[in-house]
């Protein structure tokens, strides 16, 4: 007899009288079983023969293989469902570069591939090999093959100019600059210099170093969509006020630029935020603030803004994985807080920028989204030159 | 008779290698050939199951008791690749599951020895709590890699398993090895008790990480139901509850975020509404006029993606998804006759199950004579039908080799069970 709680239950038994409720251990046969699919388990994790298939890897060798047998319109399916899980993978983004050139949409591809080639910040781990820089130049010459039509447009120019940057080719950077640098003035303010350094993968400092020209910074500017506003319509003098709101496109990187000074920021799923006296231009705070939750977004952000004297500035930066992961409370707290507008919508991935100006607790903001997905948003509050 | 050992001990070898690797089956593949142990072993165990019943001039087997509705649904299924609009994909589909069907009479023969068939959830629980605590450590330790470590789409909620590549299938065999823990009594008997703890350990900390909601409230349906089951069983509910606590906050203090992640998850659909509800939804309604205009015979297997693929939400965003719904796919695929054979067939799978869990019921309080292989064992795999049966309502999974080996395994404990005989060695042991 078994009791089990206060029952008293017999045991269970077989026709022959034998009770089959005494404990059953495995066997040698069992054991046997268990160790083959250890052994396995451990056979694929160590992966000595090359032959792992499983999980997201197998899925990438999926498309690898579509890739290769120029099954575009499968392939395409297949790798927008991995980018929605894996969207900063450099490789996914090569591969796609490789399938919406093979479908007739180069600009699309050359998005990717920009992606795909910027330096990474920091030691974001990947789940998949980088590509090669050889793999990355080759697909760039397909490209210059693609469009030797002679319909070379700026934009497509200015992607191709950040593709050849994050390889190292300069020569041919300095080539393709020429031509549009021309249009531009010869000088550029920091907040110019960083965020055409950043296009480039560069740092401001390595930018300096290799001596690139300052005549740059404005047309990479410009052809990136910066948008320039006066900064005294805003309350701001005398300095200039730089937000440029990364992601994917510049290596999960997102900058700030008040006055002289550049702050990076990392472009996470974080708004960034930064809090300046207007008066001073003194910094009197910055942080993150992480609205990708499903709610207490109000909340969260007027924890961040109290205690902040008034009249304040508030600069932000959202990255493309911001602005995907802030649902409509999110959006609706922005709103009521800072007065932002227009923030991109969750499918669309695109950074986003903007200035807020607080003042008796009422708000009014200048904002730019990012003009596609390999770019940053970048908003420059500038104060007039000629008054 | 050393070779009928041999044999014997192969047929047991490749069963319980079949049914521990199920939890872990992208991991499992043999090296150099991209086939998975699973089915190699399961292949093997047919040819295997056979030969040696032939070898020892004995029947190959005797009927399991769903062999009618088995052919039914067969026929069904051979008629709407028949009249397929895809006769290509539709074909290759019915030879699959003419290999399930192998596979599904290969485990009933191999499985309906008592002994074999005693130690078939031990297997499987190990297989799971293997898979739980190898998502766990991908999570802690950055190792081994994952097969599944990505956001839910649409969201920035981490979704991490380890053993199959899709969240749901994986809390679906967790949940498996769950139920048997729960109700097999010899899983957490006496010495045990530990192993069964660790293992429970395990397989609830893989569960939470896939992040399924569905999979999430089977488990607290399988909790709940295993309270109400009749016998109180505080022992088993308290040293769930030491277990579940023991996990949560190891897990939770070394990585507070997972249980951000998870309220999140769970709070999905209440608080920031749920594209995937609303697709659902959205999904069965267009469905529903696609698989009526199938007929009879439906539009023909493996056709439901195409067929039903294609919809766009209101908002006019393409789904690119098939239909989450096993009896909906097997409509709009086979037809009403197909969707009339499907429910005969389910509608046998309930009856053997609850006439072995009733009969092992009364055996367990001494009411009359039990013939089962272990108290529990047949309640257990009836939590197993139930479970598949609650997520195939709102999940796709059917054609899968998997189901076969676990639809042979619950077959053979309820014919032990009710005594009529899970196989064609019955109680003979091994020769």
């Amino acid at each position: 007899m078994i009791r089990e709680g206060s029952e008293t239950v017999q045991p269970a038994h077989r026709s022959d009288g034998r009770s089959l409720s005494a404990p059953v251990y495995l066997d040698r046969v069992a054991l046997l079983a268990i160790a083959t699919v250890v052994a396995l388990v451990v056979l694929h994790e160590w992966d000595p023969f090359g032959a792992s298939r499983a999980g997201e890897r197998n899925r990438l060798r999926e498309l690898e293989d579509l890739v290769a047998g120029e099954a575009w319109t499968l392939a395409a399916q297949r790798g927008s469902a991995l980018l929605e899980r894996h969207y900063t993978e450099p490789r996914v983004h090569w591969l796609m570069s490789q399938v919406q050139r093979g479908n007739g949409l180069p600009d699309f591809g050359l998005q990717h591939l920009v992606i795909a080639a910027m330096p990474r910040e920091g030691d974001m781990p990947l789940l998949f090999a980088e590509p090669s820089a050889d793999a990355l130049r080759r697909e760039l010459v397909a490209y210059e093959s693609a469009f030797a039509d002679g319909k070379v447009r700026r934009e497509r120019l200015l992607r191709m100019v950040r593709v050849q940057a994050a390889l190292g080719a300069w020569e041919a950077v300095g080539d393709a600059m020429a031509s549009i640098a021309a249009e531009g003035g010869g000088t550029a303010s920091i907040a110019e210099t960083a965020f055409a350094a950043a296009l480039l993968g560069l740092t401001p400092e390595a930018w300096r170093s290799r001596g690139l020209p300052a005549a740059w910074a404005g047309p990479l500017c410009s052809g990136g969509g910066a948008r320039v506003v006066s900064a005294e319509s805003l309350g701001i003098s005398g300095r200039e006020i730089g937000v440029l709101a990364g992601g994917a496109g510049t290596g999960g990187r997102s900058l700030f630029v008040v006055g002289d000074a550049v702050r990076p920021a990392p472009a996470g799923i974080a708004w960034q935020l930064i809090a300046i006296d207007p008066g001073s231009g003194a910094v009197l705070k910055e942080g993150a603030v992480d609205l990708s939750g499903p709610s207490g977004h109000a909340e969260l952000l007027d924890d961040w803004l109290r205690g902040l004297p008034e009249p304040v500035l508030i600069a932000g930066a959202a990255s493309d994985a911001a602005t995907a992961s802030a649902p409509a409370e999110a959006r609706q707290a922005l709103r009521a807080a800072l007065a932002v507008e227009g923030i991109p919508s969750r499918r669309g991935r695109r950074a986003y920028a903007f200035v807020a100006m607080r003042s008796k607790s009422t708000a009014r903001a200048t904002q730019t989204a990012a003009p596609g997905s390999d770019w940053p948003a970048m908003l420059l509050c500038r104060p007039e030159r000629d008054p | 008779m050393t070779a009928a050992w041999g044999m014997a001990a192969l047929e047991r070898y490749l069963l319980y290698v079949t049914v521990a690797s199920l939890p872990l089956q992208a991991l499992t593949v043999i090296p150099g050939t991209g086939v998975t142990v699973t089915k190699a072993a399961g292949g093997l165990l047919v040819v295997t199951a056979l030969l040696r019943r032939l070898v020892a001039g004995k029947r190959p087997g005797r009927p399991s008791g769903i062999d009618v509705a088995i052919a039914l649904f067969a026929a069904a299924c051979a008629a709407a690749a028949f009249w397929s609009g895809d006769p290509t994909a539709s074909r290759g589909a019915l030879l699959g599951l003419v290999q399930y069907a192998a596979v599904y009479y290969g485990v009933v023969l191999a499985a309906g020895e008592p002994e074999t068939l005693r130690r078939v959830p031990a297997l499987l629980v190990v297989g799971c709590a293997l898979s739980g605590f190898g998502a766990l450590s991908a999570l802690v330790f950055g190792a081994p890699a994952p097969t599944v470590d990505a956001p839910v789409i649409g969201t920035t909620i981490r979704r991490i398993c380890y053993g199959l590549t899709d969240g749901n299938e994986q809390a679906l065999f967790l949940l498996f090895g769950f139920g048997l823990l729960l109700h097999c009594r010899e899983l957490h008997a006496g010495k045990r008790l530990p192993w069964a703890a660790l293992s429970g350990a395990g397989i609830l900390g893989g569960l939470a990480l896939t992040m399924s909601r569905t999979g999430w409230l089977c488990g607290a349906a399988l909790v709940g139901v295993r309270a109400l089951a009749g016998r109180r069983s505080w022992r088993v509910l308290i040293g769930g509850a030491i277990v579940l606590a023991v996990t949560a906050g190891g897990v939770l203090a070394v990585r507070p975020d997972v249980g951000e992640a998870m309220r999140r998850r769970a709070l999905q659909g209440i608080v920031t509404g749920d594209a995937s509800i609303a697709s659902r939804v959205v999904h069965y309604a267009k469905a529903a006029e696609q698989a009526a205009a199938g007929g009879m015979t439906g539009h023909g297997l493996m056709t439901a993606e195409r067929v039903a693929g294609g919809y766009a939400t209101p908002l006019g965003e393409p789904m690119h998804v098939t239909v989450h719904n096993v009896p909906y796919i097997v409509w709009i695929e086979t037809g009403w006759l197909g969707l009339l054979a499907y429910l005969w067939l389910w509608a046998n799978v309930i009856g053997l199950a609850w006439t072995a869990a009733s009969r092992e019921r009364r055996g367990a309080s001494g009411e009359g004579p039990s013939e089962g292989v272990t108290r529990g064992c047949a309640t257990g795999w009836a939590s197993v039908a139930a479970t598949y049966g609650v997520f195939s309502l709102v999940m796709p999974f059917l054609y899968r080799s998997s189901l076969a080996v676990l639809l042979g395994c619950a077959v053979a404990a309820w014919r032990s069970e009710a005594g009529g005989g899970g196989g064609s060695d019955r109680g003979r042991g091994l020769e």
